[in-house]
C-alpha cells in the first residue's frame, strides 16, 4: 500500500479551518424497553485528534458510533457534533452535519454494481457534482490508497483489503472533518489490517479527526485516545494512556 | 482516463421482471374493465333509446276499409313532426304475432287481419300520442298506439341501475388496482433497500433517492402499463371479431375505435403517475424519518 501524501486539490484533510468537535453530555441509550445500554456518558472528542473505540464484543461499540455519526438517537442527554445540538435539529440540517463525516462500516456497504471508481465517486455524485469535476480527485485518491489499477473492477471481484480501502476512500473523498470507522479490520488478515490502522494514522497525521472502533486492542496506536466500552458505561482515555 | 456512467437503479432482471409482470396483468385488467364498462354502459344507452325510439301502431279496420284506412293513417304519420320513419308489417308478420294465440291454423276469408305500423321517432322526440290519436279519431280511424312508455319507463330504471352498478364495479377495480399497484412498487422498492441506505449513509438527501427511484418505478409502469393495454386492445378485438355476427342491441358490443386506444392509453400513464408518486412519496417519508432516529 502507498503511503504518498493524498494531494490533490486543496488537501481534503487540511483541517486548520475546521471546528470538529463532537460531544456526549450524560447520554444514555435504550432499545425499546431492555436495559439501557448506555448509562449517563460524557466526554468530547476535540478537532484533529485518534481515537480508538474500543471493548469487547457486544458491549456497544456500534451503537456508539452510530451515535456520533447521528445515525441513531440517545433516550436521553444531549449529544452535540461541530457545536450544534442535535437534539434540536431538522432532518435537513441533521443531514448536512451527516455529509461532514465519513463513515466506513464493517460489511464495507458497496453497490454492487458499480466500478471502484463510481462507488469512489458516489458521495460527490449524490451532491449534484459533475463527473468532470470530480473524476481527477477520485483518481489521485485511488492511486494514493492503493487501488489505482482496480478502477474499473466491480465489488464483487475485490479481495477484503481492497473493498475495505474503496470504502475508506469512498469516506473521505467528500473531504469530512471526522472520519469514523466500524471495525475496518474486522474481516481482514493481521498484515492487511494493520496496513489498514497504518492509513488511518496518515489520514489524522494530516490533520482529519479518526475515530475508530476496534476490539482488537493490538491495533491500538500509543498516541490514541481511547473510549472503553464496557457494561453500560465508557472510560475516556486520552492520549498516551496505553 | 473515462469511466463510464453507470445508473444508480439500474435495469435488474430477478427484481425488475417480477414487477413487470405484475403492473403488466394490472394494465390489462384496468384495460379490459374499463372498455367493458364503456360497451356496457353504451349498450345500455343504445337499448333505452331503441325503446324511446319507436312506436307501434295497430289500425282497427275491415277489409273492405283496410287500403282506404292505411292511405288515410300514412297521411297522417307522415306530418306527424316526431316520426323519422315507418314500416308496415307484412300479412305474414302480423299472422306470426297471432300464431301464439290461434296457433298454426288457416285463417278463413275474411279474418280481420290487424295491420301494424312499426314507427321510428326522430332522435330526442317522444310521441304525442293524445294529439295523434284525435287525429286518427277525426279521419274514423280506429287505431291503438303503443309508444312502449309504460315499458320504457320501468326498464329504462332498471337500465339506469345497471349502469350505476356497472359505474361501482368499475370503481371498485380502479381500487382494486390502484392499490395492487401501490403495493407492487413498495415490494420493489423493499428489494432494493440496500442501495436506499447506502445512498443515505453517505449523505444523499431523501429527494435525490426518491427523484431516481421515482423514475425508474414510473417508467417501468408506463411500460408495462403499454403492454398490459396493448395485450387488452388486442383481446377485445379478437372478442369483437367473435361476437360481431351475433350483435343483438342487449349484449354489450365490443369494437375498437379510436377511442378506445386514447381511452386504453390513459391506464399506462395513470400508471406511471401512481407508481412515481408512490416511491417519491413512501422513499421521502421512510428517509425523512430515518434520518436521525
Amino acid at each position: 500500500m502507498t503511503t504518498n501524501t493524498y494531494a490533490h486539490k486543496g488537501n481534503p484533510l487540511d483541517t486548520q479551518q475546521r471546528g470538529v468537535d463532537i460531544c456526549f453530555d450524560h447520554v444514555g441509550l435504550r432499545y425499546g424497553r431492555n436495559p439501557e445500554v448506555f448509562k449517563d456518558i460524557s466526554f468530547s472528542m476535540a478537532q484533529g485528534s485518534l481515537n480508538f473505540v474500543t471493548g469487547p464484543s457486544g458491549a456497544g461499540k456500534t451503537s456508539l458510533l452510530k451515535m456520533m455519526y447521528l445515525n441513531l438517537r440517545p433516550s436521553r442527554g444531549l449529544i452535540s457534533v461541530f457545536g450544534q445540538d442535535c437534539s434540536r435539529l431538522q432532518p435537513n440540517s441533521i443531514l448536512a452535519l451527516k455529509r461532514r463525516m465519513g463513515i466506513v462500516l464493517q460489511n464495507f456497504q458497496l453497490v454492487d454494481h458499480l466500478s471502484v471508481f463510481e462507488n469512489v465517486a458516489l458521495p460527490l455524485r449524490v451532491t449534484g457534482q459533475k463527473y468532470e469535476a470530480y473524476a481527477g480527485d477520485v483518481f489521485s485518491l485511488l492511486k494514493w490508497i492503493g487501488l489505482g489499477e482496480r478502477i474499473h473492477a466491480l465489488p464483487a471481484t475485490l479481495s477484503g483489503g481492497e473493498a475495505q480501502r474503496a470504502a475508506i476512500a469512498r469516506a473521505i473523498i467528500a473531504k469530512p472533518d471526522v472520519l469514523i470507522a466500524d471495525e475496518p479490520t474486522g474481516n481482514l488478515d493481521t498484515e492487511i489490517g494493520r496496513r489498514l490502522i497504518h492509513l488511518f494514522t496518515e489520514l489524522h497525521r494530516q490533520g482529519s479527526t479518526v475515530i475508530i472502533a476496534t476490539h482488537d486492542r493490538t491495533l491500538i496506536t500509543p498516541d490514541a485516545d481511547i473510549l472503553e466500552v464496557s457494561h453500560q458505561t465508557l472510560i475516556h482515555k486520552k492520549g498516551g494512556a496505553l | 482516463m473515462s469511466v463510464k456512467r453507470t445508473p444508480l437503479l439500474p435495469n435488474e432482471k430477478t427484481k425488475d421482471n417480477p414487477l413487470f409482470i405484475v403492473l403488466a396483468i394490472l394494465g390489462f385488467l384496468a384495460t379490459l374493465s374499463l372498455l367493458s364498462f364503456k360497451a356496457s354502459y353504451l349498450a345500455v344507452d343504445t337499448w333505452r333509446a331503441e325503446l324511446h325510439g319507436s312506436a307501434s301502431i295497430h289500425i282497427k279496420t275491415i277489409a273492405e276499409t283496410e287500403s282506404d284506412h292505411l292511405k288515410r293513417a300514412l297521411d297522417i304519420l307522415k306530418n306527424a313532426p316526431e316520426i323519422a320513419s315507418m314500416n308496415i308489417m307484412s300479412k305474414q308478420q302480423s299472422k306470426a304475432l297471432l300464431r301464439p294465440w290461434l296457433g298454426d291454423i288457416d285463417l278463413p276469408t275474411g279474418f280481420p287481419m290487424p295491420i301494424l305500423l312499426d314507427v321510428q321517432l326522430k332522435p330526442n322526440t317522444v310521441l304525442s300520442e293524445n294529439v295523434l290519436q284525435q287525429k286518427f279519431s277525426s279521419a274514423g280511424i280506429k287505431v291503438d298506439i303503443n309508444s312502449h312508455n309504460q315499458w320504457a319507463t320501468s326498464l329504462g330504471a332498471k337500465a339506469q341501475a345497471v349502469q350505476v352498478l356497472s359505474l361501482l364495479a368499475l370503481l371498485l377495480i380502479g381500487v382494486a388496482i390502484l392499490s395492487a399497484c401501490i403495493f407492487a412498487v413498495r415490494a420493489g422498492i423493499i428489494a432494493r433497500r440496500k442501495l436506499m441506505d447506502i445512498l443515505q449513509q453517505i449523505g444523499a438527501a431523501p429527494q435525490f433517492t426518491a427523484r431516481i427511484f421515482s423514475t425508474k418505478f414510473a417508467l417501468t409502469s408506463l411500460k408495462a402499463g403499454l403492454v398490459g393495454a396493448g395485450g387488452g386492445l388486442i383481446l377485445v378485438y379478437v372478442l369483437s371479431l367473435v361476437f360481431r355476427v351475433n350483435g343483438g342491441t342487449l349484449l354489450p358490443r365490443f369494437h375498437i375505435g379510436i377511442h378506445d386506444i386514447y381511452l386504453a392509453g390513459l391506464i399506462p400513464i395513470f400508471m406511471g403517475l401512481i407508481s412515481g408518486l408512490t416511491a417519491w412519496q413512501t422513499i421521502v417519508k421512510t428517509l425523512n424519518k430515518e434520518i436521525y432516529t
